[in-house]
C-alpha cells in the first residue's frame, strides 16, 4: 500500500534526464539574470530622469520581475510535472500544508507583494508612512519594501503590512506632494497680514510647483496661534528643503513684520 | 490668382501663435544625441567651436508689420486701452517694440531699482505719463522673486488694469509673463507676440537654406528669431551637419536648475541679485555654479551701468537650457 503511494508520488514528477534540468538550469539562470538587470538598469535610467517621467519609469522594476518569474515558472513546471489535473491538486496540496505550517508569513509577504504590483498602494519613487516610518521607496522585492528615509536610513518593510496596517502615501505615484511649513505665533498677531505674507513666501520660493495652488490656515492653540503654510514642491525629494526654504523665510519675513512668535516654557511644553 | 507670399515676420495674439512642426526624424535624433552625450559626454571645451559668426537680426521689417498692427490703437485718441508684448528670450521682440515706440514719441517709463526692491520699506510706486501713452520696456525687470520683490509689479498691474494709468504698451519676457500670470491671476486680452518662424520664414531671412536643414533649424528655434539666428548656418549652406548644442554640465544639481530658471524669469540678474532670489543656494555654490554655466557656455555676461554684471542665458545655450528645466518639471513659458 505504502509502495503504491510512494509509486503515484512518483509518478507525478517526470524523470529528469540530463537535457531537462540543464534547460531548467539556464531558465532559472535567464530570468535571474533578466530580474537583475532590470533592477540595475532601470533605476540608473530613472535616476537620470526626473518628476513623472522618473516615477513612471520606475514602476516598470516590480511589474517586469514579475512578469519574468511568472514566464519562468510556466515554462519550468511542464518540465518537472505531467501537468494533469490529479497531480497540479496533489502538488498543490502539498504545498498548501508546508506553507500551512513553516512559511505562513513568508508566503503571505510573497502573495501581499503580488497584490501591492496589481493594487498599487505603493510605488518605486512614493514617499508612504507605514508603522511610523516615513520614506520614499526605492526598491520594491518579492518579499519587502524597501524604503530610505531622509536621515538615509534604509527599512524593508514586509508587504504582510498590507494586509492590517494603513499606509499613508504622501503623492500617490505622481510628482504632486503636499508640503506643510508650521509657524507659531503668539495670539495678538494679524492672522490676515501672516497669511498674505506666508503666501508670498510660498510663491518666491524656487521649489514651488507654480501650476499647484498655494493654502495658509490657522487655528488657536493654547499656546497662540499656529499657522500651517501649504505648497507643492516640483519634486517629491525636494520636501524637506522645500520646508526649511519656507520655514527660514517665513520666520524672517514675520519678524520684519514685528510678529512676536509663541514660546512655551519648558514646564508649559511637557504639560502639552 | 496666385497667393501672396507669407511675410517672414507677423505680429499675432498669443493665442494664435504657432510653433514650427517638429519632424519626427528631428526628435529621434534629439534623443539619440543626448543618449550618447548620457553614455560619453564631451569634455567641457569641445562646444567652443567657430560659431561666433551670430547673424544680426535686422528688425526693419518687423518694426514696419508692428506699426501696421498698433498704428489704429496708438492714433485713436478715445482708446485707452492697453497692448501687451510678449517676447521670448533673444527673440528680438522687445528691440523691435522699444524702436517701434521711439520712431512714435512713446515715452518709455523708468524701470525701477532691482536692487533695492526687496527692502523691508515701501518701495518707489511706478510713474505713469498719465497724459501720453507709455512703454514699459521690460516687465521682467520690476521684480524680484523673494518675499518684499513683487511690490512694484503687483502695484503696476493694480494701476494699469484698472485703467488708472492710462493707454499704455507693455514689454514683457515670457518667462517671467509665464511667473506673472501666477502673481496677478487676471486675463488680459490684447496680447501679442510674433509669430513663429517657419522653415520658409527662415528662409525668407536668410538664416539658412534647403528644406530638411530650415525645418531642422525651426525646429530647433522654436520659431524664435534669435535663437534660429543663433544657430544660423548660412556659409555652410544645405549642410547636413548636425547642430552643436552647448552641453549640460556633468554634474547638474538643484542649484543649477535654480539659477537657470532665476536668470530666464528676471530676463537676466546680477551676482547679487541672484543670492537675493535663491538665499537657500549658499553664495560660494552659487558662483561656483555660474562659472560652470559659464563654461558650457550656457550663460555669459553683460556690462551695466552698475559695478555689477549681469548674467543671462545665452542664445544658444537657451534650447539645451529650455530642455533641461522641461525634464525637470519646471512651469514653462509658452513660446
Amino acid at each position: 500500500m505504502e509502495t503504491e503511494s510512494v509509486k503515484n508520488v512518483a509518478g507525478i514528477f517526470k524523470s529528469l534526464d540530463t537535457f531537462a534540468i540543464l534547460e531548467i538550469v539556464i531558465i532559472i539562470a535567464v530570468a535571474v539574470g533578466l530580474v537583475w538587470l532590470t533592477q540595475k538598469l532601470i533605476p540608473w535610467v530613472a535616476s537620470h530622469l526626473h518628476g513623472k517621467q522618473r516615477l513612471y519609469t520606475l514602476a516598470l522594476v516590480p511589474m517586469l520581475r514579475i512578469l519574468i518569474l511568472v514566464l519562468a515558472l510556466v515554462m519550468i513546471v511542464p518540465l518537472v510535472i505531467e501537468p494533469t489535473l490529479q497531480n497540479m491538486v496533489a502538488v498543490l496540496g502539498a504545498a498548501g500544508l508546508a506553507i500551512g505550517f513553516a512559511l505562513k508569513d513568508y508566503v503571505s509577504s510573497l502573495i501581499a507583494g503580488i497584490v501591492a504590483i496589481h493594487e498599487m498602494p505603493y510605488r518605486p519613487g512614493d514617499w508612504i508612512e507605514v508603522d511610523g516610518s516615513y520614506g520614499e521607496v526605492v526598491h520594491i522585492g518579492m518579499r519587502t519594501v524597501e524604503l530610505v528615509t531622509n536621515d538615509d536610513t534604509v527599512i524593508w518593510v514586509p508587504h504582510l503590512k498590507l494586509w492590517d496596517n494603513l499606509i499613508h502615501n504622501a503623492n500617490n505615484g505622481g510628482p504632486s506632494l503636499m508640503c506643510i511649513a508650521e509657524f507659531y505665533t503668539q495670539p495678538e498677531a494679524d492672522a490676515y497680514q501672516i497669511r498674505d505674507a506666508l503666501e508670498e513666501v510660498a510663491l518666491t520660493s524656487p521649489y514651488l510647483q507654480l501650476g499647484k495652488p498655494i493654502a495658509v490656515t490657522a487655528a488657536e492653540q493654547p499656546w497662540g496661534t499656529k499657522y500651517r503654510l501649504k505648497a507643492y514642491p516640483i519634486d517629491p525629494r525636494q520636501q524637506f528643503q522645500f520646508v526649511t526654504d519656507m520655514t527660514a523665510r517665513g520666520k524672517r519675513r514675520l519678524l520684519e513684520l514685528n510678529v512676536k512668535f509663541a514660546k512655551v516654557e519648558s514646564g508649559e511644553a511637557l504639560e502639552i | 490668382m496666385a497667393e501672396a507670399p507669407k511675410k517672414a515676420w507677423q505680429w499675432v495674439t498669443v493665442n494664435e501663435f504657432e510653433r514650427p512642426a517638429v519632424p519626427t526624424v528631428i526628435t529621434v535624433k534629439k534623443w539619440w544625441q543626448n543618449f550618447t552625450h548620457w553614455l560619453s559626454p564631451k569634455s567641457e571645451n569641445d562646444e567652443q567651436d567657430e560659431h561666433e559668426n551670430a547673424f544680426e537680426l535686422k528688425l526693419d521689417e518687423a518694426i514696419k508689420e508692428l506699426d501696421s498692427v498698433f498704428s489704429d490703437w496708438l492714433n485713436d485718441k478715445d482708446d485707452n486701452s492697453l497692448r501687451w508684448v510678449i517676447a521670448p528670450p533673444h527673440s528680438g521682440v522687445a528691440e523691435a517694440v522699444q524702436q517701434w515706440a521711439q520712431q512714435n514719441n512713446v515715452s518709455t517709463m523708468k524701470l525701477p531699482d532691482r536692487d533695492t526692491l526687496c527692502q523691508p520699506s515701501d518701495p518707489p510706486s511706478p510713474k505713469f505719463t498719465k497724459t501720453k501713452v507709455w512703454l514699459m520696456p521690460q516687465l521682467a525687470h520690476t521684480f524680484l522673486r523673494q518675499t518684499n520683490g513683487l511690490r512694484w509689479t503687483r502695484e503696476f498691474f493694480a494701476k494699469a488694469l484698472s485703467g488708472e494709468a492710462g493707454k499704455g504698451l507693455i514689454v514683457c519676457d515670457s518667462w517671467a509673463w509665464a511667473f506673472l500670470e501666477k502673481v496677478w491671476p487676471v486675463p488680459v486680452s490684447e496680447l501679442w507676440t510674433l509669430q513663429g518662424l517657419d522653415d520658409q520664414a527662415l528662409e525668407q531671412i536668410g538664416l539658412a537654406r534647403g528644406e530638411g536643414r530650415l525645418r531642422a533649424l525651426a525646429a530647433l528655434s522654436r520659431g524664435n528669431p534669435g535663437i534660429a539666428a543663433a544657430y544660423s548656418d548660412r556659409y555652410h549652406r544645405n549642410s547636413d551637419k548636425a547642430f552643436e548644442l552647448p552641453q549640460l554640465p556633468q554634474v547638474v544639481e538643484d542649484a543649477t536648475a535654480f539659477v537657470c530658471y532665476a536668470l530666464l524669469v528676471h530676463h537676466g540678474l546680477t551676482s547679487s541679485q541672484l543670492a537675493q532670489v535663491l538665499p537657500i543656494v549658499s553664495a560660494s555654490q552659487l558662483q561656483i555654479q555660474l562659472q560652470i554655466l559659464q563654461q558650457q557656455s550656457l550663460i555669459s555676461k553683460q556690462d551695466t551701468a552698475s559695478k555689477d554684471s549681469l548674467w543671462y542665458i545665452t542664445a544658444r545655450g537657451y534650447p539645451v537650457v529650455r530642455d533641461f528645466l522641461a525634464s525637470r518639471g519646471f512651469w514653462l513659458d509658452k513660446f
